[in-house]
């Protein structure tokens, strides 16, 4: 249950941003965030985490978004962008398996919205 | 002026600006106004209104360059306002306004237009959330205010991009971009950068409980007593069981006992490295905590992520693990002296480890018989070595 660390960096991260806000922030209303299918982030763990991480915060109560991104890779042999089947990296079209990911492993935080 | 929903006679230069394009809201109820030009809002909402309340929707432009305000504000006989600014930043205005009769009603309305830009991400209100709209005063608004860093949110085909003076924000969104391990990733490349200043090898070894790690270490500190260098750190949730055992054999053991958490951060290392690390230190083991999930996600600021997986866990285990196989260059089978007594066929190990990371090193190890040792230890001899 890493997502409980991850909430409380993600937390921690937006309010060192807040501190560059010109006029104040009172709280953080919305939280859109990016994850990546090998990301290693399990999205329901960290909605139920997330909670209990943000009390007392200035992100209590914010609602968090979710833009899921499934794995992409670039085939080193055809070039082909393909995306297979989670967990697997291997190339769709010619079955190479020197692949580069190109998205799908990131966890992300895209933006907030405050108030 | 609209006959029907009272919009006001300034409309008509407002709209003149529009591009072209058209703009229906289906209300609830009839009061038929159209305006020539096009909106979207992602996002509908109903409210509820008492007889005689007035909702306000009032499209403004600030006169900034591609910034406008879109105001819906209602007004209930009890005195009550509502009021819900939100700006998009593109450049176009338009107001109407509408009056309910006598009659109690509600309705919801949907904005639609064409002219080229969406937003995809929910609104967030100050209020329920919910967007609905009732006569208890409570006021939401949302702003969107682009710094051309969240291109996925609103596609703009049309317009320059603004602010929105600060005194009509009520919310404002900013973007980031930025990963939810950054400040550990900092702090792991600091790591990185301490250790290469050294002249040190860390490599971090990720298995589950009871893959074999420790025992593993034991025998591979007592082979490079004398001949390499080494430092490790062990992190288990409770007792220094692991430490007591690595001690003694030529090399400084530092214990992390992580108590909750089920992995070592960045931040736990950067603390604990100047005490482990002292001089002629070549090679830093960090031997993680036992788990294939969560280990996996944080960078220490290894020049070498392992995995481990015994004979005993299940062939398909990298399959079912992927972050952790995928991520590490390097995957150690150990406990192979099992093998014939556990109807397992390392290959299969090796096929399921190369699904999910086809560069892989494979190295097979028996730390109890010796097997595959020399393997193991040539590998780190060239790591050390750099060869």
């Amino acid at each position: 249950m890493h997502e409980l660390s991850l909430a409380e960096s993600m937390i921690e991260q937006l309010a060192e941003a807040l501190k560059s806000e010109s006029s104040p922030v009172t709280r953080i209303e919305k939280i859109d965030l990016e994850i990546g299918s090998m990301s290693g982030v399990e999205k329901d763990a960290f909605e139920f985490v997330f909670p209990f991480a943000a009390e007392g915060t200035v992100a209590e109560g914010a609602q968090l978004t979710f833009r899921e991104v499934e794995l992409q890779v670039k085939c080193m042999d055809c070039g082909s962008v393909t995306s297979p089947e989670y967990p697997f990296v291997s190339c769709v079209s010619c079955g190479s398996s020197k692949t580069d990911i190109l998205q799908g492993k990131d966890f992300k935080i895209l933006q907030m919205e405050v108030s | 002026m609209c006959e029907d929903c009272g919009c006001m006679e300034g409309n008509e230069k407002a709209f003149s600006e529009m591009a072209n394009g058209d703009h229906s809201h289906e209300h609830g109820h009839e009061h038929g106004h159209e305006h020539g030009h096009g909106h979207s809002h992602g996002h509908s909402h109903s409210h509820t209104s008492t007889p005689g309340e007035i909702h306000i929707h009032i499209h403004l432009d600030s006169g900034m360059a591609g910034a406008s305000v879109h105001v819906h504000t209602h007004d209930g006989l009890s005195g009550s306002h509502h009021e819900q600014p939100h700006a998009h930043p593109h450049g176009h205005a338009h107001s109407h306004e509408h009056f309910h009769g006598e009659e109690a009603h509600s309705h919801g309305h949907v904005h639609t237009h064409d002219h080229g830009h969406n937003h995809d991400f929910a609104h967030a209100h100050v209020g329920d959330g919910q967007h609905h709209h009732s006569a208890d005063g409570h006021i939401h608004a949302h702003a969107h205010l682009s710094d051309g860093a969240h291109d996925h949110v609103h596609v703009h085909p049309h317009g320059d991009e603004g602010e929105l003076p600060s005194e009509q924000r009520r919310s404002r969104t900013i973007a980031l971009e930025t990963s939810v391990l950054a400040s550990n990733d900092a702090k792991a490349k600091q790591n990185r950068e301490w250790l290469k200043a050294r002249g040190v090898v860390a490599v971090n070894l990720i298995s589950s409980p009871g893959s074999g790690k420790t025992y593993l270490l034991e025998k591979t500190l007592e082979a490079l007593e004398g001949k390499i260098k080494c430092a490790v750190i062990t992190g288990d949730m409770q007792t220094d069981n692991d430490a007591r055992r690595m001690m003694g054999k030529g090399a400084r053991v530092v214990q992390i006992e992580t108590r909750s958490a089920c992995h070592l951060d960045a931040m736990q290392i950067a603390e604990r490295l100047a005490e482990v690390v002292d001089a002629g230190v070549k090679l830093l083991f960090i031997e993680n905590v036992g788990n294939l999930v969560c280990p996996a996600a944080f960078d220490l600021g290894e020049q070498e992520k392992i995995a481990l997986v015994s004979v005993a866990e299940g062939e398909d285990k990298p399959v079912k693990y992927p972050v952790l196989f995928h991520g590490a260059g390097v995957t150690v089978i150990t406990k192979t002296d099992l093998a014939p007594h556990l109807d397992v066929d390392i290959g299969k190990y090796k096929e399921s480890v190369r699904k999910v990371q086809p560069g892989a090193r494979i190295i097979e190890v028996s730390a109890k018989t010796g097997a595959g040792m020399a393997d193991w230890l040539n590998y780190l001899h060239r790591i050390v070595t750099g060869l």
